[in-house]
C-alpha cells in the first residue's frame, strides 16, 4: 500500500468501501454466508471455514445470475459459484485453486494484481474452457483477514447487454430507416433514419399502427402481409409509402418476421430505403433508352450490330425491310445468309474493320431474295464498338439504300451524254457567265466555236467575251444581252466574232438570266451555234436570186431585142416567127447550159458548141473537137448567138446545104498567161462555092456584134471550099465571170494558159 | 423606109452605149442610128472610160453591169463632164437614184423607142 500514491478523495471513497465491505462480511459471517476465510499466513494461507455461517447466505451466492468468487491476495481462487462455473465452462472443482488470471484473456497476471488492487470495477474478456471469448465486467472488493488480503469478485457476463448496445448504435446511425412492429402492425421502435425518411418523430411513431405509412390504395393488403410474415415469409419489395407530410415516396422494403430463441414471431423488423432518386434516374434512364429505342427502330436507314462472327446481333425494321426478311429471322445468322449475293462485298469490309478498327465505308450491289433479278445498291458503313478496355466487341453497320439514287445518277449520266451529243452535233457550246465576278466557264465546244485550244487560258470567257464580238455587231449585242438582264427573257442574238486566228464566225446565242432569291441578276448561262454555214448558204442564195433576177432581166431584154432586130430584117410574119423560133431556140439550149451553173466558171467551150449545135449534129457531118476551157455564162451565150447564125447560114448556103459537105469546127488556146486567147476555128468543106455577101445582112451584125461581146473579133473569109471563120477572145474576157476574184480569174487563165 | 423619113431627133448628136449583151446593144445601135444618132458603142468597162474622154459627147446610155463590173466610174466621169445619161438595167437600184438623181434609171426590157424618147427628152433638159 505504501507504494501507492493515494489521493484523499480515493483515500476517504475507499476508507467507507471498505468500511462498508467490512460490514458487508461482518454480516456475512454473521448470517453463515461466508463458507471460509482464507488467511494468508507467512508462506501457505490458512483457511477458515465459518461453519457459523448461515446457510441462506450460501444458498444465495450458489444461485446468483452473476459469477461470484474469493481471490487470494495472490490470485488462486477460493471459491467459485456455479455461474462463474458456466460462463468458463467448467466444472466448479476444476476452477478452484485455478489462478483467476488464467482465465483473462487481456490481462498479465502482475498486471491483473495492480488493477484488482486499483479498481473496484473493470472489464476483461474472460477465455473460456473451449477457447471463445467472454466480455465481462469484474467488480472487486478486498477484505483484509488477519492482515491478509483477499479479494471477493463479481463477474458479470456483458455480452448480451454490449450487444443491444450495439446494435443499437448500429440502428441509430444507419441511414436505412430501421423499424419494429408488433405482428398485428404497432410500431415499437423508430430508428433516426426513419423519423427523417417518414417526416414522424419517434415518439410519434412508436404506438401508431403501420397503415399511416400505407397510401390508401394498398391499404387492404397490410393484413396480407403482416399476416405472411408472421408466418415466417421474408420479403423484399419496392413499392410506394406515404410521408408525414402526405407526399408519396418510393421505398425499398426487407420485411422480416423476429424471431424469439424457441422459434416463435414475436415482432416484424422493417428496413425501408428511400428510392426516389434512384426511381428519377432510373425513369430517365428507361425514357433515354426508350429514346434510343425507337430512333434505332424508326430509322429510315438499316442499322444493325454484327458479332465477331458477322452475325446479326441486332436489326432494325428498315434494314430487315431492305432485306425482305423479317427482324428476328436475322438474329444469330450471318449476313449472307441472309442475302447471298452480298458475301463477296460485305465479308471483306467487316474484316477490315476488325483489323483496322475504323470505319470502314463502301458502295456495295446485289439482288436480295425480296426483289430477284434486281440488282440493287446500297452505301453501308461498318465501324468497330468497343468495350471500356478497348477490345472490339461487336461490328456496327448503318446501310442506306441508294438503288433509286444510282439509276438517277444512272439515267443523268445518259442524259448528259445525250446532250453532249446533241451539243457536239449541233455545233453547241455551253457557256456560263458569272455577272458577280465577271469569269465564266465555257465547255470544250465553246472553246473550239470561239477558236481556241480546250482550257486555254486566254479565252475570253465572260465579260471579255464582248470584246470578240463583231466591232458591227457588238453593240446590238450588248444590248440583247442588257435587255434580257432587265427583263425576264432570254436572249436570242445572231452575231459574229472573230476568231484569234482573224477569221469570222456567224453564231447564234441564246442565253438566260439567273437570279438570286432577292432577284438579282447573278448568273447567265447560254449556248451558241454555228451557224456560219447556214449564213453563207444564205448569201449565196441571195447572190443567186439576185444573178437569177439580172439574168432573167437580162434574157427578157435579149428577146425583146431579137424581136425587134428580127422585125427589121424580116418581109412576112411568116419569116419573123421562123426566124425567130430558131434564135429563140438556140437562146433556150445555151440556157439549159447555164442553168444548172453556179456563178463561177463551169461551162466548157466544147460542151457550148455541141449545145448550140444540137440540132445539126444529126447529119454527123460536124465534127467538135474537145476543149475543156471553163467560160461564163455570157460568153456561152454569146458564142452560142454566133454559133446558131453560122450553122443556119450553112444550111442554108454552104457546106451544109449538100450531102458532101462537113463541118469541122476546132478550139484552143493560144498564147501565154493573160494575153491568152481562145482560137474557134470554123471550116465548112464540100459546100457550094460561096463568095462575100453583097450587103452586110443582119446575121453579120450579129456575129459582129455578139463577137464584140466576147471582147474579141470573128473573122469571115469567103473560100471555095467554103467559109472559114475564126473567132478570138481573151481568156481573161471570156472566163470572167460574176463574183470571181482577180486571183481566181488569173487562175484561171494561167490553168488554160 | 418610113423611119428614115422621119426627122432625127438625135441628128448628129453623139451618144456613148455602153451594153455587152451583143442583142440588145446591136438593136440599141440601130434604134439610135435610126434617130440620127452617131454611136459609140462599148461593151466593157475600159472601151467605156476611154470613150467618155470624146469630145463631142452628148449624152450616154449605160447599162450597170457590164461584164462582172458596174458602170459607176463611167457615170461619174461623165457627170464630172456634165454629159447627162441614163440608166439601162436589169437592177432595181435605189442607189443610182440616189447617188445621180438627174439620171433617169430605165428597167429592162424596155423599147428601144422607149429609150430612145428619154434620152432625147433628157437632152432637151437644160
Amino acid at each position: 500500500m505504501s507504494t501507492l500514491q493515494i489521493d484523499p478523495r480515493n483515500e476517504l471513497a475507499s476508507l467507507r468501501r471498505r468500511l462498508a465491505e467490512a460490514e458487508e462480511t461482518l454480516e456475512a459471517i454473521r448470517s453463515g454466508a461466508v463458507d471460509a476465510i482464507v488467511v494468508d499466513a507467512a508462506g501457505a494461507p490458512a483457511v477458515y471455514t465459518l461453519k457459523s455461517a448461515a446457510d441462506p447466505y450460501r444458498a444465495l451466492v450458489e444461485k446468483m445470475a452473476e459469477g461470484a468468487l474469493t481471490v487470494s491476495f495472490d490470485g488462486v481462487i477460493l471459491y467459485a459459484n456455479a455461474a462463474f462455473a458456466r460462463m468458463i465452462a467448467l466444472p466448479v472443482e476444476r476452477v478452484i485453486g485455478v489462478h483467476f488470471a488464467d482465465f483473462v484473456a487481456d490481462f498479465p497476471n502482475d498486471e491483473l494484481k495492480k488493477a484488482l488492487q486499483q479498481t473496484t470495477r473493470y472489464d476483461v474478456l474472460l477465455r473460456k474452457s473451449g477457447g471463445q471469448i467472454l466480455h465481462a465486467r469484474v467488480s472487486c472488493s478486498s477484505i483484509i483477514i488477519d492482515d491478509l488480503h483477499v479479494f471477493c469478485l463479481t463477474v458479470t457476463d456483458l455480452s448480451g447487454q454490449e450487444l443491444r448496445l450495439r446494435h443499437e448504435a448500429l440502428i441509430n446511425s444507419c441511414a436505412d430507416a430501421i423499424y419494429t412492429l408488433t405482428v398485428d402492425g404497432t410500431i415499437t421502435t423508430w430508428n433516426p433514419a426513419a423519423e427523417r425518411l417518414y417526416g414522424y418523430r419517434s415518439q410519434e411513431a412508436v404506438g401508431r399502427r403501420i397503415h399511416v405509412l400505407v397510401p390508401p390504395e394498398q391499404q387492404e393488403e397490410i393484413a396480407s402481409i403482416l399476416s405472411r410474415v408472421t408466418h415466417g415469409e421474408t420479403f423484399h419489395r419496392e413499392t410506394l409509402r406515404v410521408c408525414k407530410a402526405g407526399k408519396s415516396i418510393d421505398v425499398a422494403l426487407s420485411v422480416s418476421p423476429i424471431q424469439s430463441s424457441d422459434g416463435n414471431v414475436e415482432g416484424i423488423s422493417v428496413i425501408a430505403r428511400d428510392i426516389t432518386d434512384r426511381k428519377r434516374i432510373e425513369e430517365g434512364l428507361k425514357e433515354r433508352l426508350a429514346e434510343i429505342e425507337a430512333l434505332y427502330d424508326n430509322a429510315p436507314i438499316g442499322l444493325a450490330l454484327f458479332d465477331q462472327d458477322f452475325r446479326f446481333l441486332r436489326i432494325n425494321e428498315a434494314l430487315a425491310e431492305m432485306n425482305g426478311t423479317a427482324a428476328v429471322e436475322h438474329i444469330g445468322r450471318a449476313a449472307w445468309d441472309i442475302v447471298p449475293t452480298l458475301r463477296s462485298g460485305v465479308e471483306s469490309n467487316f474484316r477490315q474493320v476488325l483489323q483496322t478498327g475504323e470505319v470502314v465505308e463502301a458502295e456495295i450491289s446485289g439482288e436480295t431474295p425480296k426483289l430477284p433479278g434486281v440488282t440493287r445498291f446500297w452505301h453501308e458503313k461498318y465501324y468497330p464498338l468497343r468495350t471500356p478496355d478497348g477490345r472490339i466487341a461487336a461490328i456496327g453497320a448503318t446501310v442506306e439504300e441508294i438503288t433509286e439514287r444510282k439509276h438517277n445518277e444512272q439515267r443523268l449520266q445518259q442524259t448528259s451524254d445525250r446532250l453532249r451529243l446533241a451539243l457536239e452535233a449541233g455545233h453547241m457550246g455551253v457557256w456560263d457567265w458569272d455577272l458577280m465576278t465577271g469569269g465564266g466557264f465555257w465547255d470544250a465546244a465553246e472553246y473550239k466555236l470561239c477558236g481556241y485550244a480546250p482550257d486555254a487560258p486566254d479565252a475570253p470567257i465572260g465579260d471579255e467575251f464582248f470584246n470578240i464580238v463583231h466591232p458591227d455587231d457588238r453593240e446590238q449585242f450588248a444590248q440583247l444581252v442588257e435587255r434580257s438582264k432587265s427583263s425576264y427573257e432570254s436572249f436570242v442574238a445572231e452575231f459574229r466574232i472573230i476568231r484569234p486566228n482573224g477569221s469570222v464566225c456567224w453564231l447564234l446565242g441564246q442565253g438566260k438570266c439567273i437570279r438570286d432569291p432577292d432577284g438579282v441578276p447573278v448568273r447567265m448561262i447560254g449556248v451558241n451555234f454555228d451557224i456560219t454555214d447556214r449564213k453563207r448558204s444564205e448569201d449565196a442564195r441571195e447572190l443567186l436570186l439576185r444573178e437569177l433576177d439580172h439574168r432573167v432581166k437580162n434574157l427578157f431584154a435579149m428577146i425583146s431585142a431579137l424581136i425587134g432586130l428580127s422585125a427589121r430584117h424580116c418581109e412576112t410574119p411568116q419569116q419573123l416567127v421562123a426566124s425567130l423560133r430558131d434564135r429563140l431556140s438556140a437562146l433556150s439550149r445555151a440556157y439549159d447550159l447555164i442553168r444548172g451553173t453556179d456563178l463561177d466558171n463551169s461551162v466548157s467551150v466544147d460542151q457550148v458548141l455541141t449545145k448550140a449545135l444540137a440540132p445539126f449534129l444529126s447529119q454527123r457531118r460536124v465534127s467538135i473537137s474537145d476543149c475543156p476551157v471553163l467560160i461564163s455564162a455570157n460568153a456561152a451565150i454569146s458564142l452560142t448567138l454566133i454559133m446558131h447564125e453560122l450553122a443556119t447560114n450553112a444550111v442554108k448556103y454552104g457546106a451544109l446545104s449538100v450531102s458532101s459537105g462537113h463541118l469541122c469546127i476546132e478550139s484552143t488556146t493560144v498564147g501565154p498567161g493573160r494575153e491568152a486567147k481562145l482560137v474557134i476555128h470554123w471550116n465548112e468543106r464540100g459546100g457550094p462555092p460561096v463568095s462575100v455577101p453583097n450587103r452586110k445582112g443582119f446575121g453579120s451584125m450579129l456575129l459582129a456584134q455578139s463577137a464584140r461581146g466576147l471582147g474579141g473579133t470573128i473573122d469571115l473569109e469567103y473560100g471555095v471550099e467554103g467559109l472559114t471563120a475564126t473567132i478570138e477572145a481573151p481568156l481573161t474576157q471570156v472566163a470572167t465571170t460574176i463574183g470571181v476574184s482577180d486571183n481566181e480569174k488569173s487562175g484561171v487563165a494561167s490553168a488554160v494558159g | 423606109m418610113k423611119r428614115v423619113e422621119w426627122q432625127a431627133p438625135l441628128a448628129n448628136r453623139c451618144i456613148l452605149l455602153v451594153e455587152d449583151e451583143a442583142l440588145v446593144a446591136l438593136e440599141l445601135q440601130l434604134a439610135l442610128t435610126d434617130a440620127g444618132a452617131k454611136v459609140l458603142l462599148a461593151m466593157s468597162i475600159p472601151e467605156a472610160l476611154r470613150q467618155a474622154e470624146y469630145d463631142n459627147l452628148a449624152g450616154g446610155i449605160l447599162d450597170v453591169r457590164v461584164g462582172a463590173w458596174e458602170v459607176f466610174d463611167v457615170a461619174t466621169r461623165l457627170a464630172q463632164r456634165r454629159v447627162p445619161f441614163l440608166f439601162h438595167t436589169g437592177h432595181d437600184c435605189d442607189r443610182l437614184l440616189h447617188l445621180w438623181p438627174g439620171s433617169p434609171v430605165l428597167r429592162k426590157p424596155v423599147s428601144p423607142d422607149r429609150i430612145v424618147a428619154d434620152l432625147v427628152e433628157l437632152l432637151r433638159a437644160p
